[in-house]
């Protein structure tokens, strides 16, 4: 340890000596006046630390009422898909039945997650199928008529 | 308080005084740099970019100033980032008979010049950490007090002590094989 204090001793009488002091102190002064370019002038402001901050306060804000602005939109477009098939199937029936049918069918196979069982159907397929199951429909409905109105007349010849 | 210039000129961006400022501190800062760097070229490129951060920072300098105490702070840590940028151990190989010279007794008045201070800055660094050598540059070499480091360095009173501590154990081994 002596011999490190000896050695300390002496580094520390040593003034090192700055070589060509004008080169550097003119080389700095030709830095600083350069320096001031249009992007300084436009992002000065960042030098300013409350500035500064309290952007960086007002992107996070920004991110987060972001975040949030996502989940309710995420929960309310769920919200109308499920509406838009309830009007398909209730109130729209009047005049496209058998396309509205079809479109209900779809949009629930879409939706299931568990797609292993199902099979694949053209779309033309299936609503030549709801059209025949629905003639089906209305001739049982006016067999089903013409029955009650037989019986009708059945009984009322009986009387 | 400050030597011949003006700090609220210097705030204003008055050039002219600015130039006093760096006349009045260069020397000061060239030897830190120097003494943490242990190279020329380094400590001139240190004490360059410390007055231009500083032109920077004009803005926040108060008429009480501590110019000096910016700027320290400024080249020690411009020093510390240019240290760890830097391989540990590049130092090429180094002639240790200048440490023989230097710890026998009888060399008490020898005066060094710049390649032998080089020599013993270099191979001094090489067994340090970056850490380690800012701390014991800055209080053994610049005599500057625990608290003034750690105003400067941002480190702890305790993180001092144990680098110091065991940066001054390094260099009694490297010195004591080289002498012995």
């Amino acid at each position: 340890m002596e011999e490190l204090d000896k050695i300390k001793e002496h580094l520390r009488r040593y003034e090192p000596q700055l070589k060509d002091r004008d080169a550097l102190r003119e080389g700095v002064i030709k830095k600083i006046s350069s320096s001031r370019s249009g992007l300084d002038y436009v992002f000065g402001w960042t030098e300013i630390v409350w500035l500064r901050r309290s952007m960086a306060l007002a992107s996070v804000l920004i991110v987060i009422l972001f975040g949030i602005q996502q989940v309710f939109m995420t929960k309310r477009i769920e919200k109308l898909e499920k509406r838009m098939i309830s009007i398909n199937t209730d109130k729209v029936l009047e005049y496209q039945r058998e396309k509205v049918i079809a479109n209900s069918v779809l949009f629930t196979d879409l939706e299931r997650k568990d797609m292993n069982d199902s099979i694949k159907v053209a779309t033309g397929d299936l609503l030549d199928l709801v059209k025949s199951y629905r003639s089906l429909q209305t001739k049982y409905e006016e067999i089903l008529k013409k029955a009650r109105t037989d019986n009708l007349e059945n009984k009322k010849q009986k009387l | 308080m400050n030597k011949g210039y003006n700090i609220s000129e210097i705030r204003e961006g008055n050039q002219i005084e600015f130039r006093k400022l760096m006349d009045d501190n260069m020397d000061h800062l060239y030897t830190i740099a120097f003494r943490i760097t242990a190279s020329e070229e380094d400590a001139r490129d240190i004490v360059q970019d410390t007055f231009i951060r500083l032109w920077e920072k004009r803005k926040i300098l108060k008429e009480s100033g501590r110019v000096k105490y910016l700027l320290r702070k400024i080249a020690v840590n411009k020093s510390y980032d240019l240290l760890r940028k830097r391989k540990r151990n590049r130092t090429d190989r180094i002639d240790m008979s200048v440490f023989k010279v230097l710890a026998g007794g009888e060399n008490a008045d020898h005066k060094l010049n710049e390649r032998e201070v080089l020599t013993i800055l270099r191979s001094l660094a090489s067994v340090l950490s970056p850490k380690q050598r800012i701390v014991f540059t800055m209080v053994e070499l610049q005599e500057m007090s625990h608290d003034e480091v750690a105003g400067i360095t941002g480190m702890t009173k305790s993180t001092i002590k144990s680098n110091l501590n065991h940066a001054k154990r390094r260099l009694g081994h490297l010195v004591d094989n080289y002498i012995k």
